[in-house]
């Protein structure tokens, strides 16, 4: 009997271990986060989740082990049973307790107040909207507001520098994560919500929305890529200049092409497209994906997503648009022109 | 259940739990080897958004502006009728586009007109069946109301007509000969719609 | 000074200033023979000897004191009639001499009309058609008319109406803008087109509807189009062969905008390179407007133009933070190189459409003890500027109507001190009761400044919205606008007001409420008779002293014009205004008792002057007044 019920308890602890494990697979883990915020979060769930594991496993044990020892020995000669007084395992375990939750209570608070200020002013700014189903992102400069710009579906975070969030709506509820840098905060409609992230180690990771909002919940995807401070100037530079004209001529009639047909909801900055309905495209060779995540960003997937959108990605308000093969080659090349 | 069997059942939906977790597709962002397939979308009707039911690409070209010389009687094609009428989705959708697409600055957020004429009303210049509104949207017109169909498709303009006709102005498509400004002003003349079409009283 | 010397002293000038009619046309002759009278008399009023010796190159060459050959009359922009027939003693006995009716009642009418050479020119709104009317025949005329044939399409980019501000007359041409963007220039003794030039594409949205200011050679046009996400600009023509001389950008880079080494404006956070491109996100100014649909004005003892530029675009100004230079603002620029000397900006980064565009007033004025050379512009944010018109430093800067958007100027830097829950963005909200409408306190219509009594003469609205912004797109020949907007009167309930208005000490000296908005310009003459129009089409004669209603006249529309007054043939004295509500006084078209459109052009002269018998047939003169022929 003893064996079972040890491999039982066995189990529990290994099951717990391998939750924990299981959860570090992936690029989304917010236990895996390195963000200043995101990692005092991360260190506070381990800390729960170690204290809930150890209390399980304290629990389980003192359970056991009550069960193992039985009930107290039967006075032969009374029949009444002895009466063992675990009220000092009580007060001890009380004592415990209030110990562990003060300390995690204070943890917990530190860690909230931590990731409610930035350490520093923050000194570069984000506009966020959330549409459904994508992300429209505008970094401001306040001393250069011509530096400014707009992108959509991914966030450059410059290493060891906090970043001003400001989040809006543009419809419905929705939430602004990226797992490995910060929190998740609500962007709400009617309302701006603001909050702070800061990378601290390089590299590239994906951010998501967070709270329910319509059919294509799951495919509003930031690329979240946190890089050196000279390396994010650099792209930030990059990304406030407007697209290159054309040179070959496939791409030029591309461009003819677009800013007819796509001009009216998409901008290119330095053409005449300058429509804001959907997501800003000057430098949409670079990002990895289309439609949120639906697709990677290769020729043959938006020839794809540019005539059967709604397809794709049902309720998306993303069109299936009417053009015919040399139209749609043209814009496809005009399109990998635009890095 | 004894306590072995307690403990037994937890480890074993623990353990599922974590089965389940591990078959979390990856997502590459560095644009690797991950697979480029579409995630498996739910199967959901998708009637409303494709461009059937819609009248064929250059069929409106033959609906006339003016009255058709010598037989008096414009042959508006009684096909021709629009195809989200009273579409609610698609009245909404019609709705923002009219915001977005800069509609509602010439023709005022109300459709009472400003820079552009009103919507509302039964005085329409150029025809006010559903077809007419379609096309000149898609045409454009003389005083300065853009040409849209190149720039928008079929199904976006057709949702924008279908939320003109919401607001009371337009015309059923088979009375489309008898629509000139003011002919049918004393009568209800919007189709499907539950709107009364009189002459608004501003 | 009591009211038996103002009697005497009035009278003194009244009677100098009958004597001298009746006589010869005496080309150029000065108004400082009436200078020596005009010492100011009754409360509020300053005396100007500077301004009334004014010299003949503030006037157009040619321009006789019976003349009237650019919109303002005077390079300066007073719009002050040296004519002294209709006085405070008689304006009551206007009576109807004439009028003259030019079809177009569709569109508003905002011109104010020219008489040189004994011959009235009008041009009317779309189809911009011009006329030329001979004085000399009774009841006027038509000598010519000229039909330049605009392209419709113009029609449907007009943000407020196919209006037409005005034409100037210059060197024997008859010039003016087309809605579809020409301008074109006409001979004025025969209607032939001289020269015709395309100015921008009016597909893009871009129109034009401002009246050109033509000095010393050059014909100098401006844009429409601040709510169709234009690029703004002034251009230079020469005006005998129209080309294009240079052009000056409202914004963008120092390079497109014509700033030089020269510029040297008066506040610091107007200084530095390519402001008109750094304070907009990344190429947002190539949309941004400030286009110059107003007046120009002209200095011409250094040779200097002013003008306003339009508000910002779109009006959503969430989408473009930083202070948007230079909308919203006024240039001063050397008048034969375009190069920009200062410029000032009355609202940075505009959240409700206070376009900048209005009359800069050139006078001198005595401000705490010295005569400054100054501009006077009543902006549409509600606020008038007295501003040092050599160093764009600001003098004054006081409400003149009423206002709730911003709580003052903060005179260290000029900038507006807006009230917090007066700010529209973020958009997407409705903001309640902002005072004034986006159509200001005041809109284009120009005022009038005296020299005699120091005063500034302003047609005030009293107009408040409710304002919504949304994101706009920008697509070509639409609106770049993302405002929805709702308006109601303010304070009192009346829509409008006549006032007299101290530029020097920032204050009103009396005020006309009107039920209707008060829309037209006006029109003051040295007779101390002020004109003004309202929009229920009451055409109002008023002392310009104190303000007391001397002749009221119900025209048969609207009225959003400028008034004028020309010697006749005949000798006398003369007033015309154009009737047509429309423009932007629409704004209020559902106000009870709103007029129709109309299209008809009023002459008034005193009673006395208007011939007892209709001319017969035959001989084609009446009986009355000899007339009086040659050129002014």
């Amino acid at each position: 009997m003893s064996a079972s019920r040890m491999g039982g308890a066995h189990r529990l602890v290994l099951a717990c271990a391998a939750a924990a494990l299981a959860a570090c697979n992936g690029t989304t883990s917010y236990l895996d986060a390195t963000g200043t915020a995101g990692r005092e979060e991360a260190v506070l769930g381990q800390w729960l989740t170690a204290v809930a594991c150890v209390v399980v496993a304290v629990v389980c044990v003192a359970i056991l082990w009550g069960i193992a020892r039985g009930r107290g020995k039967t006075d032969d000669a009374t029949g009444r049973r002895e009466i063992t007084s675990g009220l000092n395992w009580i007060y001890f375990g009380l004592a415990i307790t209030l110990v562990v939750l003060l300390a995690t209570f204070a943890g917990t608070m530190v860690t909230l107040n931590a990731a409610s200020h930035p350490p520093r002013t923050p000194a570069v700014t984000l506009d966020v909207t959330g549409h459904q189903w994508w992300w429209e992102v505008t970094y401001h400069d306040r001393a250069h507001p011509d530096a400014g710009f707009t992108t959509a579906n991914e966030v450059h975070l410059p290493i060891g520098q906090p970043v001003r969030v400001r989040l809006r709506s543009a419809d419905v509820i929705h939430s602004f994560w990226l797992p490995q840098i910060a929190g998740k905060t609500d962007v709400i409609p009617g309302q701006v919500n603001e909050m702070w992230v800061e990378a601290r180690k390089p590299g590239v990771s994906r951010g998501m929305c967070g709270e329910y909002c319509g059919l294509q919940h799951a495919m509003m995807a930031l690329a979240v890529t946190a890089e050196s401070p000279e390396q994010f100037s650099a792209w930030a530079a990059e990304r406030a200049r407007e697209a290159r004209s054309p040179t070959t001529a496939a791409a030029h009639s591309g461009e003819i092409v677009f800013a007819r047909s796509c001009g009216a909801c998409h901008t290119v900055m330095g053409t005449n497209a300058q429509g804001r309905v959907g997501p800003d495209l000057t430098h949409f060779a670079s990002r990895p994906l289309i439609g949120g995540g639906v697709l990677r960003n290769d020729p043959i997937s938006l020839m794809r997503w540019i005539t059967g959108a709604p397809t794709i990605k049902e309720g998306s308000r993303m069109p299936a648009i009417p053009l015919d093969a040399a139209e749609l080659t043209a814009v496809v090349a005009y399109l990998q022109t635009l890095r | 259940m004894t306590c072995k069997a307690h403990v037994a059942w937890a480890a074993l939906a623990c353990a599922a739990s974590l089965l389940v977790a591990c078959q979390r597709k990856e997502q590459d962002l560095r644009g690797g080897a991950a697979a480029g397939a579409p995630l498996r979308q739910p199967q959901v009707n998708t009637s409303v958004m494709d461009t059937t039911g819609l009248p064929p690409e250059g069929a409106l070209a033959r609906v006339a502006i003016g009255d058709l010389a010598g037989i008096g009687n414009n042959t508006l094609d009684a096909d021709v009728r629009s195809p989200y009428a009273g579409d609610l989705a698609a009245i909404k959708e019609g709705q923002d586009l009219f915001v977005s697409m800069n509609c509602a600055a010439c023709h005022s957020y109300d459709l009472k007109g400003g820079m552009g004429p009103d919507l509302t009303d039964t005085y329409w210049r150029y025809g006010g069946a559903p077809a007419d509104i379609y096309k000149s949207i898609f045409e454009g017109r003389p005083q300065g109301m853009p040409a849209w169909g190149r720039a928008l498709p079929q199904a976006m303009i057709w949702r924008i007509v279908a939320y003109i006709e919401s607001k009371g102005g337009a015309f059923p498509g088979a009375l489309a000969d008898k629509a000139r400004q003011g002919d049918l002003a004393d009568q209800d003349t919007t189709s499907g719609s539950t709107l009364k079409g009189r002459n608004n009283v501003r | 000074m009591t009211s038996r010397a103002f009697t005497v002293a009035v009278g003194t000038i009244a009677a100098i200033t009958l004597s001298a009619c009746g006589t010869k046309e005496n080309p150029g002759r000065k108004a400082s023979v009436v200078a020596a009278g005009s010492a100011s008399s009754a409360a509020g009023d300053v005396a100007l000897p500077a301004m009334l010796n004014r010299d003949a190159s503030w006037l157009p060459p040619d321009a006789g004191d019976g003349d009237w050959l650019m919109p303002s009359r005077d390079y300066g922009g007073t719009r002050y009639s040296p004519l002294a027939e209709i006085t405070t003693g008689n304006a009551d006995r206007l009576a109807l001499a004439w009028t003259f009716d030019d079809g177009e009642s569709h569109y508003g009418h905002e011109m104010t009309p020219l008489v040189a050479n004994n011959t009235m020119y009008i041009v009317s709104p779309f189809p911009n058609r011009a006329y030329a009317i001979d004085l000399t025949e009774p009841g006027g005329a038509l000598k010519w008319k000229y039909d330049p044939n605009p392209a419709p399409i113009a029609i449907g980019k007009a943000c407020c109406d196919a209006v037409l501000r005005g034409a100037a007359l210059y060197d024997g041409k008859l010039i003016y803008n087309l809605l579809d963007d020409h301008t074109i220039a006409l001979d004025a003794n025969t209607g032939k087109e001289l020269w015709r030039t395309k100015m921008a594409n009016v597909e893009d949205g871009t129109t034009m509807t401002m009246a050109p200011l033509v000095v010393d050679g050059k014909v100098y046009v401006g844009n429409s189009g601040g709510e169709m996400g234009v690029a703004g600009w002034l251009a230079a023509l020469d005006v005998n062969t129209g080309k294009e001389l240079w052009r000056a950008y409202s914004v963008g880079p120092d390079s497109m905008a014509r700033i030089g080494d020269d510029f040297k404006p008066f506040y610091s956070w107007l200084k530095g390179k390519d402001l008109g491109a750094t304070t907009w996100p990344a190429n947002a100014w190539k949309h941004g407007a400030g286009a110059p649909w107003g007046w120009v004005t002209y200095d011409p003892e250094r040779h200097w133009i002013y003008y306003g530029t339009s508000n910002t675009g779109p009006w959503n100004a969430d989408q473009r933070p930083g202070l948007n230079l230079w909308t919203s603002g006024v240039f001063a620029r050397k008048a034969d190189d375009g190069m920009a000397q200062w410029a000032f900006v009355f609202t940075p980064h505009n959240e409700w459409d206070y376009d900048g565009v209005n009359e800069n007033i050139l006078v001198d004025l005595p401000i705490n003890g010295t005569t400054r050379k100054v501009m006077v512009q009543f902006n549409r944010n509600g606020f008038a500027y007295t501003i040092d018109r050599l160093t764009g430093e600001v003098l004054v800067a006081k409400p003149f109507g009423h206002e709730n958007w911003a709580s003052g100027i903060d005179m260290k830097t000029g900038m507006p001190i807006v009230v917090p829950e007066k700010h529209t963005v973020p958009p997407g909200r409705w903001v309640r009761d902002i005072c004034p409408a986006d159509i200001g306190v005041k809109d284009f219509e120009p005022s009038a400044f005296s020299p005699r009594t120091g005063l500034f003469y302003v047609s005030v609205q009293n107009i408040c919205m409710d304002y919504k912004g949304n994101v706009a797109s920008y697509i070509a020949g639409t609106p770049y606008w993302g405002a929805q907007m709702t308006r109601h009167v303010g304070p009192g309930g009346n829509y409008g007001e006549f006032i007299a208005f101290d530029a020097a000490k920032g204050e009103q000296v009396w005020g006309i409420p009107e039920p209707f908005l008060t829309y037209s310009g006006a029109l003051v003459t040295a007779g101390d008779v002020a004109f003004y129009g309202t929009v229920d089409g009451w055409f109002r004669a008023v002392d310009a002293r104190t303000g007391k209603i001397l002749w009221s006249r119900k025209l048969g529309s609207g009225i959003i014009s400028a008034p004028m007054s020309y010697r006749g043939p005949d000798g006398h004295q003369y007033i015309a205004i154009a009737t047509g509500v429309g423009g932007g006084a629409m704004t209020t078209s559902s106000q009870k008792g709103f007029p129709p459109r109309g299209s008809t052009y009023y002459v008034f002269t005193l009673a006395q002057n208007i011939p007892a018998v209709a001319p017969s047939a035959e001989s084609g003169q009446g009986g009355g007044p000899k007339k009086q022929g040659g050129k002014p």
